[in-house]
């Protein structure tokens, strides 16, 4: 199986692809963002919506199989964000958690709050985070908050170097009739 | 060459072993039912999807690892406590878990998400890139202790077959690279509370590749004595993944007869930017990309094109640079009207300066294919947005075969520049209605039912 070609269009923050495959037959395209399973088509073409600055990998498997396992065979992600989830504190008085973000240990930074979901353990503590420097050291911890404003104890989280997928570069070109060569150069 | 014994590390053998104050984390957890705190996951799980539940009175929990088909036994967990897990296949795919049992809940499953952890103290650091170009060899030890109430004896030791650069050793002497578990390195019969050392060293050989994903798995298995009649044999993994890096640098693409696809070769690299390759162009069409590589990922490309292509396009004619030609339609069909009028429909899309200013139209009578960029017909398109067309050719003979070309094209400066790759569309001119009713007649009033 292959994808033999790809187009993609952009109407604002709507990505529509369209794949072209040497397979015939019914054909099932399962689609992927970073490496996460999202859904299955018989359709080659399907939107995306993406927040504008975002920048993903979508990648397509085509099979003929109707019983393929999309998630088993899923490609290898190096996503930009990260799910930072939690189990709720035990402490009644908690009516928020703030979840803070430290890269190379410079300072914490205020990434999002999630208010107390009840006596729910886990459901709902969850946050993802900004898009993350690539080849960077971040940590995080979660930080529990009482109807008083007063800051509980924090959970901390091992740090990760964080390697991802790096972003493409925008670029222009500039052609020197002179020399007929190129220069490549950063976009402004 | 050194043993960094800063990294001995605590290998914990699920039951058996354990040292230090820490487990090693093979993989980290996502997920957990309420009550209950994961606090350890046996490496022999493997990453995946796990299941862990409480039985209907909420009194207990059992563990299912991924790709198992059963839960484990239940067990009891009737107060504040740790406690172990054993899958239902596999016994030695087991987690730890702290519960809190005023907490737990009946009748409830939970999710557990397992990954693969990098850097860790089996896998070892990641490779830099002047270690991969120069070839590296990193010694480590892994402590393993005995924290059971029984000796342990057979402690055997061997790679996982898809392990690469390492090899192990007892002695620090003797460096073997066992798969098997027949082969593996064995070690002399473990007292309760004593330890023995297992060191390891990986060699990475000059020019290595990248590789963001190397894993490192090691395989364990012993003898569990807690009496003469209650030996069993134990398995464990102790897994973690690091990467190998190469020198960062961007990667230059070009073609001049296709746009260039991801993974192809690029012909020319280099660390910074801006970059002129030594490489020349020839008069025509190139198209050209570029992506950045971190020394284990490369980035893709991005679509630098205004309407989402992966690519920039240099036409070259002369020596010179000219203007590329406009995107041709999104889509198009003829479609048959009233008295011989074939009607065009088609929709065109595109923002930047190439965009273009008309649509262009050639079509025949004769059955001759029309000729491209020479439309017979024009029509201005809207300056911005979704440009559609409709247009009535001229009205022809009833069965005229009327062949159809539609393009787009702009002027830039005295030239009219088309859009490519069009095609020829044939619909037959309908010019006559159907013939007559063969009969009709009056009837004065209704109907009768009957007839």
């Amino acid at each position: 199986m292959a994808i033999t070609s790809y187009t993609q269009q952009q109407f604002g923050t709507l990505t529509v692809v369209t794949v072209v495959s040497d397979l015939s037959g019914t054909i099932y395209y399962h689609w992927y963002i970073d490496g996460a399973y999202i859904a299955s088509t018989q359709s080659p073409t399907r939107g995306f919506t993406f927040e504008a600055g975002d920048e993903v990998r979508i990648e397509i498997n085509d099979t003929n199989d109707a019983d393929y396992d999309p998630i088993a065979n899923a490609p290898a992600g190096y996503p930009a964000k990260r799910t930072i989830d939690w189990i709720r504190s035990l402490d009644d008085d908690v009516v928020s958690y703030r979840v803070e973000q430290k890269k190379r240990a410079v300072e914490w930074v205020s990434i999002g709050t999630v208010r107390r979901n009840g006596e729910a353990w886990s459901d709902g503590y969850a946050l993802l985070s900004p898009r993350l420097d690539d080849l960077s050291t971040y940590d995080w911890r979660i930080v529990p908050i009482d109807a008083a404003g007063n800051d509980g104890t924090a959970t901390g989280l091992d740090s990760e170097d964080v390697v991802r997928t790096p972003d493409a570069p925008d670029f222009t070109i500039s052609f020197d009739e002179g020399t007929t060569k190129v220069t490549f150069a950063a976009a402004a | 060459m050194a043993i960094d014994y800063n990294k001995a590390l605590a290998l914990e053998l699920r039951t058996g072993i354990s040292v230090r104050a820490a487990r090693v984390a093979s993989l980290r957890s996502i997920g957990a039912p309420p009550g209950v705190m994961i606090l350890f996951v046996a490496g022999r799980n493997g990453p995946g999807m796990g299941h862990l539940r409480t039985t209907a009175d909420g009194s207990s929990l059992q563990w299912k690892a991924p790709s198992s088909t059963a839960f484990g036994p239940s067990i009891d967990c009737p107060s504040d406590n740790s406690y172990t897990l054993e899958d239902g296949d596999d016994p030695d795919k087991a987690i730890i878990v702290q519960v809190y049992a005023d907490y737990l809940e009946g009748g409830v499953e939970a999710s557990v998400l397992l990954t693969d952890v990098y850097g860790n103290e089996i896998s070892h650091d990641d490779v830099t890139a002047g270690e991969a170009a120069a070839g590296d060899v990193t010694s480590y030890t892994i402590i393993m202790r005995n924290v059971s109430a029984g000796d342990i004896t057979w402690l055997t030791v061997w790679l996982d077959a898809d392990t690469p650069n390492l090899e192990i050793s007892e002695d620090y002497a003797t460096w073997v690279s066992p798969t098997t578990e027949a082969g593996g390195l064995v070690f002399p019969t473990l007292a309760v509370s004593t330890y023995d050392v297992l060191y390891v060293r990986r060699t990475i050989s000059a020019s290595s590749n990248s590789d963001p994903s190397v894993l490192v798995q090691l395989h364990v298995s012993f003898w569990l004595n807690a009496g003469e009649a209650l030996s069993s044999k134990r398995y464990a993994d102790a897994r973690g993944k690091y990467r190998i890096f190469n020198a960062a640098e961007y990667r230059f693409y070009r073609d001049n007869s296709a746009p260039p696809e991801e993974g192809d070769t690029p012909f020319d690299t280099n660390a910074t930017l801006p970059h002129t390759p030594t490489n020349t162009y020839a008069n025509g069409t190139w198209y050209i990309s570029m992506s950045r590589f971190n020394g284990v990922l490369d980035s893709g490309f991005l679509p630098v094109g205004p309407n989402g292509e992966t690519y920039l396009r240099l036409d070259l004619a002369a020596g010179a640079e000219e203007g590329s030609p406009p995107n041709a339609p999104l889509g198009w069909r003829l479609e048959l009207r009233p008295n011989g009028v074939v009607r065009v429909i088609g929709t065109y899309y595109q923002v930047g300066d190439l965009r273009a200013t008309q649509w262009a139209i050639a079509y025949t009578t004769d059955e001759s294919s029309p000729p491209a960029d020479t439309p017979d017909e024009t029509e201005t398109m809207p300056t911005r947005g979704l440009a559609q067309l409709v247009y009535d050719l001229p009205a022809q003979g009833d069965e005229t075969i009327v062949k159809v070309r539609l393009q787009t094209r702009r002027q830039d400066g005295e030239t009219w520049v088309y859009s490519e790759g069009s095609t020829v569309l044939t619909v037959t001119a309908d010019a006559q209605g159907p013939s007559a009713p063969l009969a009709a007649e009056r009837y004065p009033g209704r109907l009768p039912e009957s007839l």
